[in-house]
């Protein structure tokens, strides 16, 4: 298996706006669902200590699962329609630097962000099916991209990144033999 | 020794004479001396007297009429002359300020100038001249104020300029990119660089194995989006023809 090594940033450059692939998108989405879990459950962990510090130890809070299951749902979608309507990226996207744009490569509108939230579970309701498209599409658009009228493209400043390991091998390539 | 005292002396005396300035001093002291002082002292005093006496002959009616009498006289000899320092166009005789500018270019080639030349010590002339004072003495200022600035840049193509610059070479052999390497050297930027381009290398390798599943041509594929990679190909590679 090869992989491109950290200091190959030439070919980095010209894949700027290019179609994002199947793994930096998987490693966003999972970045994304990581962070938006964890903050679920130190925010119910809050609010949890704080009805406690209300009503005091002498009552015990048992939370319907259902609520929770709904409360966690809505987040996920506030999490996610939010940004993607906004600047097209979430947290993960912008690490790995990826975004979401139109189809045509315009900035994307509420309309495309709320659809591509809702239409996301259903992509992995049909047993990641409708992630295929990402391989084997001629755009690398999932069934959520299709749907909310969108495509997932690289954003990040591949250009600013060459010059920076160029700057950072100077200081190396100076350093006197030992 | 004494010749030579008698001649500075007697050339003192002259330039008093003619200039009404007091003479140099070594005219007017040394007792060895004074005979040759007091005459010509005394010749100096009898010829500014002449002269008085001259003038007045001269500006005199009498003197005058024998003046024009003579110049009546001398007329015929006057315009020989004249036709010999100009010459005459009729019978083709050069005059003598023809006959000096033929003769000049001559007579100076037969001069080595560069004989001369190799005789002045440049150098030393060199060092009497005091460059600074003459540099106090330029305006520079009016000399920018007079230069078009605007005009110049018009002419300067800066695009091709920017175009020849080699940027790797400027980030890793100037000081450039260690002030860029400490501004941005930080941990994270570090390991985002690091992660995108992992993840954009391993992108690479899941599509390679992807279209030669399907056996695609990457090529034929849209590269992305077409308001950021320009319009998409109408043909594949090779077929546009």
């Amino acid at each position: 298996m090869t992989v491109t090594a950290p200091s190959n940033f030439e070919s980095d450059v010209s894949l700027q706006g290019h179609y994002a692939g199947a793994a930096t998108r998987t490693a966003a989405f999972a970045l994304d669902q990581t962070v938006a879990t964890v903050v679920y459950a130190l925010a119910t962990a809050l609010v949890a200590w704080l009805i406690d510090l209300v009503v005091g130890p002498d009552y015990t809070i048992e939370p319907h699962q259902g609520v929770a299951g709904v409360i966690f749902v809505l987040w996920l979608f506030v999490y996610y329609a939010y940004p993607w309507s906004v600047s097209g990226k979430t947290l993960g996207m912008a690490v790995l630097g990826i975004r979401v744009v139109q189809r045509d490569g315009s900035p994307t509108t509420a309309r495309n962000g709320v659809i591509r939230t809702l239409v996301l579970p259903i992509t992995f309701l049909t047993l990641g099916i409708g992630f295929l498209p990402i391989l084997f599409g001629r755009e690398r658009r999932a069934l959520h991209d299709t749907a909310g009228g969108t495509a997932v493209v690289y954003d990040w400043n591949a250009r600013a990144a060459r010059l920076r390991f160029l700057a950072r091998q100077q200081p190396r390539e100076r350093e006197p033999h030992r | 020794m004494a010749e030579r005292r008698c001649l500075k002396a007697l050339r003192s005396a002259t330039i008093s004479l003619v200039t009404n300035v007091p003479a140099p001093e070594e005219s007017t002291t040394g007792d060895a001396l004074w005979p040759v002082d007091a005459a010509l002292g005394a010749a100096a005093r009898l010829t500014r007297i002449a002269g008085g006496i001259g003038r007045a002959v001269v500006s005199s009616a009498p003197a005058q009429v024998v003046i024009d009498a003579t110049r009546t006289i001398t007329q015929p000899l006057t315009e020989e002359g004249q036709m010999l320092r100009e010459g005459s166009p009729e019978t083709g005789t050069p005059g003598l300020a023809a006959v000096v500018r033929e003769v000049s270019p001559a007579v100076v080639d037969l001069v080595d100038i560069d004989a001369i030349v190799d005789q002045i010590d440049i150098d030393a002339i060199i060092a009497h001249v005091d460059i600074d004072a003459i540099i106090r003495r330029v305006d520079i200022d009016a000399i920018l104020q007079r230069v078009d600035i605007a005009a110049i840049m018009d002419r300067v193509d800066v695009n091709a300029i920017v175009q020849r610059v080699d940027i790797d070479a400027l980030m890793t052999q100037t000081e450039l990119g260690s002030i860029i390497a400490e501004s941005t050297s930080g941990v994270a930027t570090q390991a985002l660089d690091t992660v995108r381009s992992q993840g954009v290398g391993l992108d690479g390798f899941v599509a390679r194995w992807a279209n030669r599943l399907v056996r695609r041509d990457a090529a034929a594929l849209p590269p992305g989006p077409p308001l950021l990679v320009g319009q998409p190909r109408a043909l594949p590679p090779g077929d546009a023809s």
